[in-house]
């Protein structure tokens, strides 16, 4: 399913897994190859963790086979499977006492002998897997006095100690800050490219999945919905499947807004991203709106049309028919308030300026952010507009 | 690293000073040279017998007898990954105690002596202790606050008291009076002859104790984690489970319970050294008990002498308050 170069590292075949009675994933089918960050998104509950602890043999496999390399997952030795695959899980240790150096060390343990003592090149691959993941300077410090963002990198640190062909991270972004999110994925994807590695990651931000992630795969109720590049999986119509009809994403923003009905009395004339911020302002104030004309390949449409249903629209660079204009002076006409939002004025958006000004000669109170116009009453921010606006409408 | 053996050579070196006081102070005064000429010739008449046969294997006693405590309680605070355990608050010691007393009645009225010997005892003691053990391993395992285990453990710890009082009814005057004095824990009834026991069978925990320390240092990451290392978890718990019981009973059935030593030392070690390298406090846990044993029982002979403390009163002075501050501390993480 997946087509990459390269050589197959993980082989899932017809996997089903559970816990007790309880099936959680079944007939799950997808291979990585070396190099491939692969990510694995899906609602909590749709057996993502399920996924990846089968896989890294935690739990055992109901039915279907896992191929490591090459090999059958149950045929490895405890430590020939800790040399293949490691893990970073969502369960946070806690480290009393313990420097990052010795935590990183502790990947080494199916590296060195009975009495667990380090080589010189143990020490050497420690220094080097470090300084790779950046976190050389903390090296003396105390796991426990680190921030959730260092300490996950230990940890990541601590799994490639095990120079290990497949990395299999549960979660790896939860707990940290958006810096650190984009840290650690950042991280995964350079590791995975330099070591040439496999490297498997249940991601809940879509967002970022679709910038970090070679492949996604969808998790639906323990079944694949999709496996793909994020290009091709992250499309609207899938994310609807997933997340269902109520979670405002689309594609390619990939991030929810909140969703408000649309509201006759206010009409915003926006477009080439300026619309945004007070779409997103209306819809935090609960109050819904029209909008429009935009191009489908504006960013304030992948907004505002995640936002409301009140989306007048053409499509990319197409000029408008007389049939949209009508109906967006129709809207206006019904409006209330009519706010412009400062869109450039270019000769793409005359229709736009045209709206403006049927709105001003059939009398509306237009409310205008921009420097300068002649038409409509000024107002200076975000805020004194949503001010205003909430007058016009309550009155 | 340099660090490391300093602190352990000083440590040794206190330890071999004071098994010199220990030798020497006592009720009856000894010269110090006389004291070493004794132990060199081995005689076994006057002062010389107090000294070779009464002090020496009690010092031996309470210098083995404190490192396999400790080593029991390191096991155990890795095992549970809880450092607030040891082989005394899980009632282990409790279990070891019942089953001695089991035998020592049962043994005595079915006129089993047999059972009574060192041997006998240890094994009786083992089994007491192996099966307390267990049952807290499957607390440990379905209750997460770390307040309820030890609160399972002490009440674990009274059930095997309760019914070794019960076993008191059946027993003649004379054992009562042996059960009571060892029951108190008194390292002062240790013989040559059980030292022979208890020495081989420390050694045998030890060997075992030696290569738990490397997949012990991988437990604490959690047992997923320790998996995914290649750690056999459920044979690292049955060595563990087998190395600290060999370790509290091979002691405490020839010298009755020693409170808090298992919990106070390994975390003395870990402070001292700060670190939670299994590998790294094997040593140094090893040294402090010894040490710290002995000194309470010098403490216990020497303080009111001619009159002796029980060593119960001297080892729970140091370690209560231990246990009191590592329960405040933690109690922020497990409320």
């Amino acid at each position: 399913m997946i087509s990459a170069k390269g050589k197959v590292l993980v082989a899932v075949e017809k996997l089903r897994a559970g816990y007790g009675y309880r099936i959680v994933i079944d007939d799950v089918t997808f291979y990585v190859t070396e190099g491939t960050f692969l990510g694995v998104i899906g609602p909590n509950g749709s057996g993502k963790s399920t996924l990846l602890r089968t896989i890294a043999r935690l739990i055992e496999p109901r039915d279907g086979v896992v191929y490591i390399d090459g090999k059958n997952l149950l045929e490895f030795s405890r430590s020939e499977l800790a040399k293949k695959l490691a893990v970073v899980l969502t369960e946070r240790p806690s480290l009393r006492l313990m420097k990052v150096r010795e935590v990183v060390a502790l990947g080494r343990y199916p590296y060195t002998d009975i009495l667990g003592r380090l080589r010189r090149e143990d020490l050497s691959r420690i220094d080097e897997i470090l300084k790779l993941v950046g976190v050389e300077h903390l090296a003396d410090r105390y796991f426990e006095e680190l921030s959730d963002g260092e300490k996950q990198k230990v940890l990541i640190a601590r799994a490639l100690a095990q120079e290990p062909r497949v990395l299999i991270l549960d979660e790896p972004t939860t707990y940290l800050d958006i810096r650190h999110r984009v840290e650690v994925l950042y991280l995964l994807y350079r590791v995975c490219k330099t070591r040439n590695i496999a490297i498997i990651a249940s991601v809940h931000d879509i967002d970022l999945a679709a910038k970090f992630c070679d492949y996604v795969l969808v998790l639906k109720q323990g079944k694949i919905l999709q496996v793909g590049p994020p290009e091709e999986v992250l499309q609207d119509k899938v994310l609807r499947e997933v997340y269902g009809p109520s979670l405002n994403i689309r594609y390619p923003l990939l991030s929810p807004e909140l969703k408000v009905p649309p509201d006759e009395r206010i009409f915003i004339v926006a477009g080439a991203g300026t619309g945004t911020p007070i779409y997103r302002a209306l819809a935090r104030a609960g109050i819904g709106f029209h909008t429009g004309i935009l191009y489908q390949s504006d960013v304030d449409y992948f907004v505002s049309s995640a936002i409301t249903d009140g989306v007048v629209s053409v499509p990319p660079y197409e000029v408008p028919s007389q049939e949209v204009i009508d109906h967006a002076m129709s809207l206006i006409e019904r409006a209330k308030v009519v706010i412009d939002s400062g869109f450039p004025t270019g000769s793409l958006a005359r229709h736009n300026v045209e709206l403006l000004e049927h709105a001003h000669a059939s009398g509306k109170v237009v409310l205008t952010l921009r420097e300068s116009s002649e038409i409509g009453e000024k107002v200076s921010s975000i805020e004194s507009l949503l001010m205003h606006v909430k007058k016009h409408v309550s009155t | 690293m340099r660090r490391y053996v300093k602190i352990n050579l000083a440590i040794l070196s206190i330890l071999i000073l004071s098994c010199i006081f220990y030798l020497y102070i006592g009720p009856i005064k000894i010269p110090f040279t006389q004291v070493f000429t004794c132990i060199l010739t081995q005689r076994n008449a006057g002062p010389c017998m107090i000294v070779n046969d009464l002090r020496l294997p009690r010092m031996i006693a309470t210098i083995i007898g404190g490192a396999a405590l400790s080593i029991a309680g390191l096991i155990l605070q890795f095992l549970f990954r809880n450092p607030i355990v040891g082989p005394w608050i899980l009632g282990i010691e409790s279990g070891t105690i019942l089953f001695v007393a089991m035998v020592l009645i049962l043994g005595t009225s079915l006129n089993m002596i047999a059972l009574l010997h060192p041997w006998g005892l240890l094994t009786a003691g083992v089994t007491g202790a192996l099966l307390v053990t267990l049952i807290m391993l499957v607390v440990a395992a379905f209750v997460r606050s770390v307040v309820t285990v030890l609160l399972i453990g002490i009440m674990i710890g009274y059930i095997c008291g309760a019914i070794t009082d019960f076993l008191k009814a059946f027993a003649q005057s004379w054992q009562i009076h042996a059960l009571a004095m060892w029951v108190l824990g008194t390292f002062s009834l240790v013989t040559w002859h059980q030292l022979n026991v208890m020495l081989p069978v420390t050694m045998a925990g030890l060997m075992l104790a030696l290569p738990l320390a490397k997949p012990l240092n991988a437990v604490l990451l959690g047992e997923d984690y320790a998996r995914s290392l290649g750690v056999n978890i459920k044979l690292v718990r049955v060595l563990s489970v087998l190395s600290a019981s060999l370790l509290t009973a091979g002691i405490i059935v020839f010298t009755g319970p020693i409170a808090f030593i298992g919990l106070a030392v390994p975390h003395i070690a870990r402070l001292m050294f700060k670190t939670s390298d299994a590998r790294r406090l094997l040593l140094p846990t090893i040294l402090l008990g010894a040490l710290i044993t002995e000194l309470c029982d010098l403490c216990a002979r020497t303080v009111l002498m001619p009159v002796e403390l029980p060593i119960n009163s001297v080892t729970s002075l140091i370690g209560a308050p231990i246990l009191i501050l590592l329960l405040l501390k933690r109690r922020v993480e497990y409320d």
